[in-house]
């Protein structure tokens, strides 16, 4: 088996990337996110008058309910074909994978299917981002300990 | 090291092919024996729904050879779900002895080969060999929810959506089974599952120069050479490792069922489906009418798991080889 | 001018994301779990805050901002009693997105089967 070829074989087969458009698109994409958050917020602030929390909270939920509805049409993964990272890093990222995993789970039940596979894509995010928390805190109460008060 | 076991007497009786409507938009949409609206063939779950075409093509199968499924001997079956539960359950609605093989997308060739040699020993008078794979139900096992919004890369082949059956005997016929070449598994020495095309050419390869040395053939003894799931980018590769880039009787079920030019999604097609689909219906056909007079099937597969993508395990590639012959008018 | 920056912010951070989507062998699970660690470090380092201040709604849209909230609460609870309400007080801000999607979804999930 001579791997050496058939590794120049492949490498001089690989697809080319777009990389021009995908960074576009992706680009685009997750600044019309960041503006309809932003929008949001302002309606909710000055509109609806909620408080700094409340409408923050609002923006996101604005950004959750788009996301369900469009995994629940069927719609959108025809979007994030195009966009890419535009639409994962937000919070629609997030609220996608909860729908479509859960979704997918339905053929075994509420408990067994809907339930139990709903974090296994964000699962990781919610695992890690505490034990980010947890970690910076200890390190912040140890320093608030010893009396050690820098800039934080 | 590939084997090669050449056989006198046994003869392919009939073979059938379903498929959704997807698949109907490539090469092969008017050969096909039944023609699915979606995915879940009026099922509920996309389980039930490769169930039910699986059911249907040995029901078609039967239909067309005119046999019951009382006269089958033994039946050899496979599909790319855990533990190979479709044709296990498909299985258990006949009365035949049923082996379940696995192969990944190899297995319409692997389940034909075994079948082959079962009637050339006379142990068997009629045997079946089946295969189905389902996009739903593969996307789910291999990799994320259908409708996650994960940007796909160019290179990936989506798996096709079918079942396909065939029935081998000892009675005489237009088209023989001449022989098979059971390929060895190679480690492909790279972990990277988004391109399974390229890495499968390598078992292609190794199967192929195995059967024309043991054969003693050379391509152009062959009217066409047909692979299972290497596509637009595979094909490219094998044809550079094999050093004949102007070879064009060297084609890919993967681009005759979502053909780059009218029905363009990544690379092209892939799944045990792919090559039964495309073989068992175009390429029967086509012996039949004369259209071809020696075919060489090579079935290709990637025998990874969900798991040992995520340990990062080299992936093993493996490919199995079918010889078909069309005989003089019986 | 708010706007102008948070689309910006918001447009360049996802156009970081997606060249290591595309450059690396990283699943977008990885990237994000990514940055949220880098979300819940700048905050460590206060410098979450004054991104927040300048770009609005393109820094709060981010998964980022997750990691910053977590450690926001996490930090509170610490200041306000003792060691162990970073554990009681770590899910206080992120408790209504988590919650609302996992609430959607379970509805969606109940409703009806996946299309392709």
């Amino acid at each position: 088996m001579d791997y050496v070829h058939f590794n120049e074989v492949k490498k001089m087969h690989q697809v080319k990337k777009h990389r021009f458009l995908s960074a576009f698109f992706a680009f685009l994409s997750g600044g019309i996110l960041g503006l309809l958050s932003e929008g949001m917020k302002e309606l909710a602030l000055h509109v609806f008058h909620f408080s700094f929390i409340d409408a923050s909270f609002f923006a996101s939920m604005i950004l959750v309910i788009l996301a369900s509805s469009f995994t629940f049409l069927g719609i959108y993964n025809n979007i994030s074909q195009k966009c890419g990272a535009g639409l994962f890093l937000p919070t629609t990222g997030f609220a996608n994978s909860l729908t479509s995993a859960a979704m997918e789970g339905r053929s075994e039940g509420i408990i067994g299917g809907i339930g139990s596979m709903m974090f296994s894509l964000a699962g990781s995010v919610i695992s890690v981002g505490f034990f980010m928390a947890f970690y910076f805190g200890t390190i912040y109460a140890l320093l608030n300990l010893w009396g050690i008060n820098l800039w934080l | 090291m590939a084997i090669t076991l050449t056989f006198k007497n046994v003869y392919v009786l009939k073979s059938c092919a379903v498929a959704t409507f997807e698949e109907t938009k490539g090469n092969i949409g008017t050969y096909l024996d039944r023609i699915y609206e979606d995915l879940y063939a009026g099922e509920n779950t996309y389980e039930d729904g490769e169930i039910k075409m699986c059911q249907d093509a040995l029901e078609i199968l039967f239909e067309k050879a005119k046999i019951s499924p009382k006269d089958i001997d033994i039946a050899f079956g496979g599909d790319l779900l855990n533990q190979i539960f479709v044709s296990s359950y498909v299985a258990s609605h006949y009365e035949f002895p049923f082996l379940g093989v696995y192969g990944a997308c190899s297995t319409s060739m692997l389940s034909l080969g075994l079948a082959s040699i079962m009637v050339a020993k006379k142990m068997a008078k009629l045997a079946l060999a089946y295969t189905s794979s389902n996009y739903g139900t593969a996307e789910r096992q291999f990799r994320y929810p259908t409708s996650y919004g994960i940007k796909k890369k160019e290179a990936t082949t989506l798996t096709v959506s079918g079942a396909g059956a065939i029935l081998v005997t000892s009675k005489k016929s237009n088209i023989e089974v001449s022989s098979v070449t059971f390929g060895k598994s190679i480690d492909s020495k790279t972990q990277d599952v988004t391109d399974l095309g390229s890495i499968m050419a390598l078992a292609a390869y190794d199967t192929l120069i195995s059967h024309l040395e043991n054969r003693k053939q050379t391509f152009e003894d062959y009217d066409l050479i047909l692979t299972g799931d290497l596509s637009l980018i595979g094909l490219e590769v094998l044809k550079d490792l094999l050093n004949r880039k102007e070879i064009n009787h060297l084609e890919d079920a993967g681009t005759w069922v979502y053909d780059p030019k009218n029905n363009k999604k990544f690379a092209g097609g892939s799944g045990a489906a792919c090559l039964a689909i495309s073989s068992f219906s175009k390429v029967i056909d086509d012996l039949e009418k004369k259209h071809y007079h020696h075919v060489l099937l090579i079935g290709t597969g990637s025998l990874h798991s969900k798991i040992s993508a995520l340990q990062g395990k080299n992936i093993p590639v493996i490919a199995h080889a079918i010889e078909l012959k069309r005989g003089e008018e019986s | 001018m708010n706007y102008f920056l948070a689309f910006l912010f918001s447009g360049g951070i996802c156009l970081i994301g997606e060249q290591l989507y595309e450059h690396t062998k990283l699943t977008p699970g990885h990237i994000v779990s990514l940055f949220v660690v880098i979300g819940a470090s700048l905050s460590f380092f206060n410098l979450y805050e004054p991104l927040l201040n300048l770009f609005g709604g393109g820094a709060s849209t981010l998964i980022m901002n997750f990691g910053h909230l977590l450690y926001q609460s996490a930090k509170e609870g610490i200041n306000e009693g003792n060691y162990l309400h970073i554990f009681t007080n770590m899910l206080t801000s992120t408790s209504g997105i988590i919650t609302f999607s996992t609430i959607i979804s379970f509805i969606f999930a109940l409703l009806r089967k996946p299309k392709v």
